[in-house]
């Protein structure tokens, strides 16, 4: 009773902050290193507002279009199961902290391409069985046949496209 | 008892080891206290235990085997990659491996594919540059933009060609009915079919069946034609006259097709049937405002025999001519042009 008193006390002091907020944050701001060491790949280096001019989208479907069947909320989701997927179950192998997979939907297949690295790696057999290992396992999960189509660099260098 | 020796070879100390001693009440946990306990054996005059003080580890120091290493004292172990095979067995792209001038390229790529650098040897680039002069395009191998975009590469004009030889045994000639342009059919049915990206094929749309009939073939008299399209309300279209029937009830479009086709038996001999009542119809039950009896018709009778009388220059045989327009006039929206020519006709009837 006290401690419900007290809070309500408390509450009453509280105030609401009213200061303006500082919208400095924007997308696509890239700060440069001194020593120009910062890699940019082509992806980072566009601006969002480029997206369809010089560079195009990470996720290609039919659902944003007009008159077809519009689950957009659906694919967004498998779009970030996938993406978290790939992420977590291939972390010796990313590239950019694998924030660069495409997703394309072709038919009733979803296709994941994109690139990898196996500079820290190479284990060709170990691949070849995570590959199948992803592939099996959002199949099952998605419901659809998932194919992987990630290609493999040697080194992160050879995604970038500048250095900043 | 053999499942728990089966277990007990896995790990060391499992749960069931644990039970086993505990059961037997036998001196588990003795050989962890020797451990604990440093040295087994050691134990002073008074019979207590003797621990060894610790000052350093019994092995070598990392720092000292460095320092050994550097001074050339200790030989130093080269040790190869742990992956050197696998890094051995890389072999250089397929794209300079082949020979683009002998091999079929449809092997190559055989059906549609994310662009792999490796494999296309084209010397292609991909991606803005704000000076092309100064520096080139984002090159093939790594190039996610070349990733993105869908590819063509398996419809190569030869790969078409070489698919539509294949198929070609399973085709028949087109019906040379249809050749000609001059002949529409009697039926024509639409429908449509979706396709979508996703796990479900099924679309709710492509149930739909539309079929539009020439009614003209359908050869009805003037009753049932009247008839006819009286039941067809909306769906006939008097300009074109064409009976247009969707249908979406049911579940599939094979089912509705059928309901389309079951309609339109319905509908034709319906309207062949004369009911008893049928012969109660009156004149105001037409559907369009007839000239033929109409009061319009003898009034004018009258007047143009009046005006014969007066002496006026009427023209007595354009009278059907009239007839067509006021019929016309009558059973259409009122326009300036229709009411211009209903005034034109009445003074070439009357000769004013």
């Amino acid at each position: 009773m006290l401690r419900n008193l007290q809070q309500v006390e408390l509450q009453c002091c509280r105030h609401i902050s009213t200061t303006s907020t500082l919208l400095k944050n924007r997308a696509a701001k890239t700060k440069s290193t001194s020593n120009r060491t910062q890699l940019l790949t082509y992806e980072m280096a566009q601006k969002p507002h480029h997206i369809g001019v010089r560079k195009s989208w990470l996720t290609w479907h039919s659902q944003n279009l007009e008159e077809f069947r519009q689950s957009q909320p659906l694919v967004v989701a498998q779009d970030e199961v996938v993406r978290r997927f790939i992420r977590g179950f291939f972390p010796q192998n990313l590239v950019v902290s694998g924030n660069e997979t495409v997703i394309k939907r072709r038919g009733n297949i979803l296709i994941v391409a994109g690139f990898l690295q196996y500079s820290r790696r190479l284990d060709i057999r170990r691949i070849y069985w995570m590959f199948g290992f992803a592939e099996e396992f959002l199949s099952i999960l998605l419901k659809q046949p998932v194919k992987l189509e990630l290609a493999f660099v040697e080194s992160e260098e050879d995604v970038a496209y500048n250095y900043i | 008892m053999h499942r728990l020796r089966l277990i007990s070879t896995r790990g060391k100390s499992t749960l069931a080891e644990k039970l086993k001693s505990a059961a037997g009440g036998a001196d588990y946990g003795k050989s962890k206290q020797n451990f604990a306990s440093g040295s087994i054996t050691a134990k002073d005059e008074r019979g207590a235990d003797f621990r060894e003080l610790y000052v350093m580890p019994k092995r070598k120091l990392r720092g000292q085997t460095q320092l050994e290493q550097a001074t050339g004292r200790a030989e130093y172990k080269t040790r190869s990659r742990f992956d050197i095979a696998d890094r051995l067995a890389e072999r250089p792209p397929r794209s300079e491996e082949m020979d683009p001038e002998k091999q079929k390229w449809s092997d190559v790529w055989p059906a549609a594919r994310t662009f792999a650098s490796s494999v296309v040897p084209l010397p292609v680039r991909m991606g803005s540059r704000p000076n092309v002069e100064k520096r080139a395009p984002f090159k093939k191998e790594g190039n996610l933009e070349l990733v993105k975009i869908p590819n063509f590469l398996h419809l190569t004009p030869a790969a078409i060609k070489m698919h539509c030889d294949a198929i070609k045994k399973f085709c028949t000639p087109y019906p040379p009915e249809l050749l000609s342009k001059s002949t529409t059919l009697p039926i024509q049915v639409q429908y449509s079919t979706y396709i979508h990206q996703g796990t479900n094929i099924r679309d709710i749309r492509s149930r739909v069946v539309t079929m539009i009939v020439d009614v003209e073939s359908l050869k009805l008299g003037d009753v049932a034609m009247e008839k006819f399209i009286r039941l067809a309300g909306d769906r006939f279209d008097e300009k074109s006259r064409e009976l247009t029937i969707v249908t979406d009830r049911c579940h599939t479009r094979k089912q509705n097709l059928d309901y389309a086709y079951y309609l339109l038996t319905v509908l034709y001999h319906e309207a062949n049937k004369v009911e008893q009542w049928a012969e109660l119809k009156e004149r105001s039950d037409n559907l369009k405002v007839e000239f033929e009896g109409s009061s319009t018709k003898t009034k004018l009778t009258e007047l143009i025999e009046k005006a014969k009388t007066a002496g006026l220059a009427t023209d007595e045989k354009s009278i059907d001519e009239f007839g067509k327009m006021w019929k016309e006039y009558r059973n259409t929206e009122e326009t300036v042009e229709t009411t211009r020519e209903y005034g034109r006709q009445m003074r070439k009837l009357l000769g004013i």
